[in-house]
């Protein structure tokens, strides 16, 4: 980045409480604010959308992250009641590291604010937070507790945020192309390349699921999902929603209830991925090999190399094969984590968060490729925050609160 | 020992490695392993306490009894094969001893609640880049597992891997790359954050006064340790407090 990008920037956020940059994927936004933020004597703090890495990583609970950021107790901090606002002061003796998405970030954040840093950059961060608590932490970086000089932010979601920010396009920070070369979009038409497969009806019926030592996260769930839809899954942070997507996945064991796969009481935990397939909200966790083409399977003799071909070139990564997936930016990193999950074509697909990181044209052909899944019958649960999305899929919408998971039309 | 104020926390430590180390009787060391399990058991620690006996001393004292006892038939300073029985016993005595250290370590180091932790750290005149490393050495363990168990549920979500324990546990290999990537990939970034928070001061300012300390909790602590240590010096030099 230039010296003009920065001059330009602090000349844009001057006087602003918070600032917002608008501009498509790799149109060098995250960049700009990651080198604007390497001037450490200028009081400048950047969090990204990998906010795990945010947390110190020094401390085994939230209270005590908190209090490691406010250099003091929280009782005779001013923080206490911002983390009332973001609902965190009931998780205060959870280790961070088990937090939901939401969750961490509304920490991350919290944590950020309390620096009072002199301006806080923060890179998409906000996309994971629900609406209500979108609302709270904008409400937090407005007010008296925000960082000092004002926030800049990056976020594919501005255009529903429900107040009036002032933005500033990427074009018109004059960023150095060099810096961040174009990658290919998606392309959704890949998937009519797919053959159609045969999904199971699921049903849970009275599903009660809970981790070790906590307190019931779902309460008697009661849901039948008919292949060949798509599901949009909504609900609050930390609600349960990536419960749910665990134990219809298979991966977390129902405490009480059972699930039915085609009528037929079935034990989906001891097959787990295989009859839905759960792309999980952080993709780093679930990228295990050293290159793109292992990570989508074409090293694993079991897999159907057209359709992993078909999905691969979906998702833009052709020019990626070789490429280690976690050297990627977060864009890309999240299309290789969806499309490994595709490529092994399960029956049923959950997709959680699947736009994180992603532009609007983006989001557009993710809907494409989940609408193209769902017409060879795969059926789809998309859980997502993204209006956007959202109102493209026009999926069949699952509500989930307090434990309970309802039809909401 | 929740509340047990650092510097008492740290003589208990000492006194009782001084007089495990002084003890040579077999007997009293089954005793004080049999005291370590009722504090542990008081502080919610006996489970860990199990799982280190039977994956770690367990194995451990059946290969010493190996090696002193039937291979080389004695111990330490006898010829070889002049002394079974001796050289068991031996082994047996070094298994006892680490049995206890490893359980009156468990009990003073992971009885410190997280909250007290830096306090506790900051008593035992830790400060800076040491205070740092030793945050997160206690920090490092449940991050690390609770990363692994993710690790795990992501390849189960894909459907790399079956349901069962065993499957988890046949997964080991391929769980270490990713874990060791996640570290590297944890430490680059975390370090760009703690430069930019300024973390070591933000330490070194965590809270240390209004905490539940308590003093008689420290000097019930030390009191026993102390009688631990004069049963030991008792049955060792038994002269040396007037017993004979």
């Amino acid at each position: 980045m230039s010296r003009k990008s920065t001059e330009l920037l602090l000349a844009a956020l001057d006087d602003k409480r918070i600032l917002a940059i608008d501009g498509p994927n790799f149109s060098g936004r995250s960049d700009l604010l990651r080198r604007f933020c390497r001037v450490i004597s200028d009081g400048r703090m950047y969090l990204g959308p990998e906010v795990y890495f945010a947390l110190s990583g020094l401390t085994t609970s939230v209270r005590q992250e908190l209090e490691l950021h406010a250099g003091g107790s929280l009782e005779s901090s001013d923080c206490l009641e911002s983390a009332e606002q973001l609902k965190l002061t009931k998780l205060f003796e959870q280790h961070p590291a088990t937090l939901s998405g939401g969750e961490q970030t509304c920490l991350a954040v919290l944590c950020a604010i309390i620096l009072k840093p002199k301006i806080l950059a923060i890179d998409c961060a906000l996309e994971q937070l629900d609406s209500h608590k979108l609302q709270t932490a904008l409400d937090l970086l407005q007010g008296a507790t925000g960082p000092m000089g004002g926030a800049v932010i990056t976020d594919n979601r501005l255009d529903e945020w429900n107040r009036a920010i002032q933005t500033v396009t990427i074009a018109d920070l004059s960023p150095d192309p060099s810096r961040h070369p174009a990658i290919a979009p998606l392309d959704p038409s890949q998937i009519d390349r797919l053959d159609p497969v045969s999904a199971p009806v699921l049903e849970l019926k009275n599903v009660t699921a809970a981790y070790a030592r906590s307190s019931e996260v779902l309460r008697g769930v009661s849901l039948t999902l008919q292949p060949g839809r798509v599901y949009t899954l909504q609900g609050p942070n930390g609600s349960g929603k990536s419960t749910l997507a665990k134990v219809l996945s298979g991966v977390l064991r129902p405490v009480g209830g059972q699930i039915f796969v085609n009528n037929a009481a079935s034990n989906i935990s001891k097959t787990p991925g295989r009859i839905a397939g759960y792309h999980l909200q952080n993709p780093d966790v679930g990228l295990f090999e050293a290159s793109v083409r292992a990570e989508l399977g074409f090293k694993s003799g079991s897999i159907n190399a057209s359709a992993v071909t078909a999905v691969r070139d979906a998702f833009g990564l052709q020019d990626f094969a070789a490429s280690n997936p976690l050297a990627l930016p977060f864009p890309v990193r999240k299309r290789v984590s969806l499309a490994a999950t595709i490529a092994r074509l399960p029956p049923w697909i959950i997709l959680d968060e699947p736009t994180l990181g992603a532009d609007a044209a983006t989001i557009v052909a993710l809907a494409q490729i989940i609408q193209s899944l769902s017409r060879k019958q795969h059926g789809v649960i998309v859980i997502s925050h993204s209006r956007k999305l959202l109102d493209i899929l026009r999926g069949n919408e699952l509500k989930i609160e307090n434990g309970q998971v309802f039809a909401a039309n | 020992m929740s509340r047990v104020p650092p510097v008492a926390r740290l003589a208990t430590l000492l006194i009782l490695i001084v007089a495990t180390f002084i003890n040579l009787r077999l007997q009293l060391l089954g005793v004080m392993i049999a005291a370590l399990a009722i504090a542990l058991a008081a502080d919610n620690l006996l489970p860990r306490f199990l799982k280190f006996l039977a994956f770690v001393q367990l194995p451990m004292t059946v290969m010493l009894v190996a090696v002193w006892g039937w291979v080389a038939k004695a111990p330490p300073g006898m010829p070889m094969g002049s002394d079974p029985r001796g050289g068991a016993m031996f082994a047996l005595l070094i298994a006892l001893r680490l049995t206890v250290l490893g359980g009156a370590f468990q009990l003073i180091m992971l009885s410190i609640p997280s909250r007290l932790l830096p306090a506790t750290l900051r008593g035992w005149g830790l400060s800076g880049e040491g205070l740092v490393v030793a945050l997160g050495v206690f920090a490092v363990e449940p991050e690390l597992k609770l990363r692994a168990e993710q690790i795990l549920v992501a390849r189960r979500a894909r459907g790399l891997l079956g349901g069962s324990r065993w499957a988890g546990l046949k997964q080991l290999p391929r769980l270490l790359r990713p874990l060791f990537v996640w570290s590297i990939r944890s430490a680059v970034h975390r370090a760009e954050v703690w430069e930019q928070r300024a973390m070591l001061l933000r330490v070194q300012r965590l809270p240390t006064e209004s905490l539940p300390f308590s003093p008689v909790a420290g000097a019930v602590s030390v009191t026993l340790s102390l009688v631990w240590l004069a049963v030991a010096i008792a049955f060792r030099w038994p002269g040396l407090l007037g017993f004979r």
